[in-house]
């Protein structure tokens, strides 16, 4: 059964990084650089879960609650420093550091839902 | 618009959807979420090109009512090509700058109370001190010899040397008639 959840969760942190990596290339053909650099940053942040899950599996062995606990701590922690880094630049009305970390903060959040749906069966 | 300007601009309009942002203020001004309507971009990836083309001075902003509205600087946009490329560099400027510093550390060192120290060595220093010198003759006019040395002598003991080098070094010149200092 867990075994079933981490790999629909592989799957789809394969699945967005593909397409990341695929409107990447689209945004810079069409010279859209800046917005190809969101994909990049959007990729990243799936690649790093991707590895939490995987460590998170490592530490929790079958444990399907020491798994969930693990990840869910993780994608609590991580983007702490990304929130913070989020009001800094709206304090000093820099939209482009805004829209650089706003992208990580909800990229994240779609992790969230998407581990949540996935381990509690609702996928 | 300086060197630097000019950079940050060109970098800034290499890219699609700010050049369509462009396009679209300059047929009206417009605010955030109309731009992101009419271009089918989010509104905050708008405010993030909308950064980067008011940092390039490309546009401006305004409050109209409730909203910020973004309009195209003309100013910069009617700056012709020839005009940016024949914009005095920065760079050179800098180099200027950094040239005239290490004139006056070399004229410090080797001049005290007036009065040249020793010759340099290093030809570049030499040239220098001899720049400095050069600047008592008065162009369009004919000196003799005695004339340049008495003015040498006033810095150095050894004018020959100095007088001599600054033919050398194409400052002055002379002919039958004497010696004169040559225009650069």
């Amino acid at each position: 059964m867990i075994d079933q959840k981490i790999s629909k969760l592989n799957s789809w942190f394969e699945e967005k990084i593909a397409l990341c990596g695929k409107r990447n290339q689209e945004l810079n053909g069409d010279g859209r650089t800046d917005e190809a650099i969101f994909e990049k940053i959007k990729a990243n942040i799936y690649d790093v879960f991707r590895t939490v899950l995987s460590v998170a599996v490592k530490t929790g062995k079958e444990d399907a609650d020491a798994v969930k606990t693990f990840f869910v701590q993780r994608a609590e922690q991580i983007p702490a420093g990304w929130a913070v880094a989020l009001e800094k630049a709206r304090e000093h009305n820099d939209t482009v550091r805004m829209q650089t970390e706003q992208i990580k903060l909800d990229t994240v959040q779609e992790i969230r839902e998407k581990f949540s749906k996935i381990w509690e069966g609702a996928e | 618009m300086t060197e630097t300007e000019a950079i940050r601009l060109f970098k800034c309009l290499s890219d699609k959807s700010r050049l369509q942002i462009l396009k679209s203020l300059a047929m009206e001004d417009m605010y955030v979420e109309r731009l992101a309507e009419r271009l089918g971009i989010t509104a905050p990836t708008v405010s993030f090109h909308l950064k980067k083309l008011a940092d390039a001075g490309a546009v401006t902003s305004y409050k109209s009512q409730y909203y910020t509205m973004y309009s195209l600087n003309k100013d910069i946009f009617e700056t012709s090509m020839l005009d940016i490329i024949r914009e005095k560099s920065d760079e050179a400027d800098a180099q200027a700058q950094r040239d005239a510093v290490y004139r006056q550390k070399v004229i410090d060192a080797f001049f005290e109370y007036g009065k040249l120290k020793a010759i340099p060595t290093q030809r570049k220093k030499e040239r220098i001190i001899l720049d400095v010198i050069v600047q008592k003759f008065e162009y369009d006019r004919i000196y003799s010899e005695r004339e340049v040395n008495i003015i040498i002598a006033d810095f150095y003991d050894d004018f020959c040397t100095i007088r001599r080098d600054m033919i050398g070094e194409g400052l002055m010149d002379r002919d039958t008639r004497g010696y004169w200092r040559v225009r650069h």
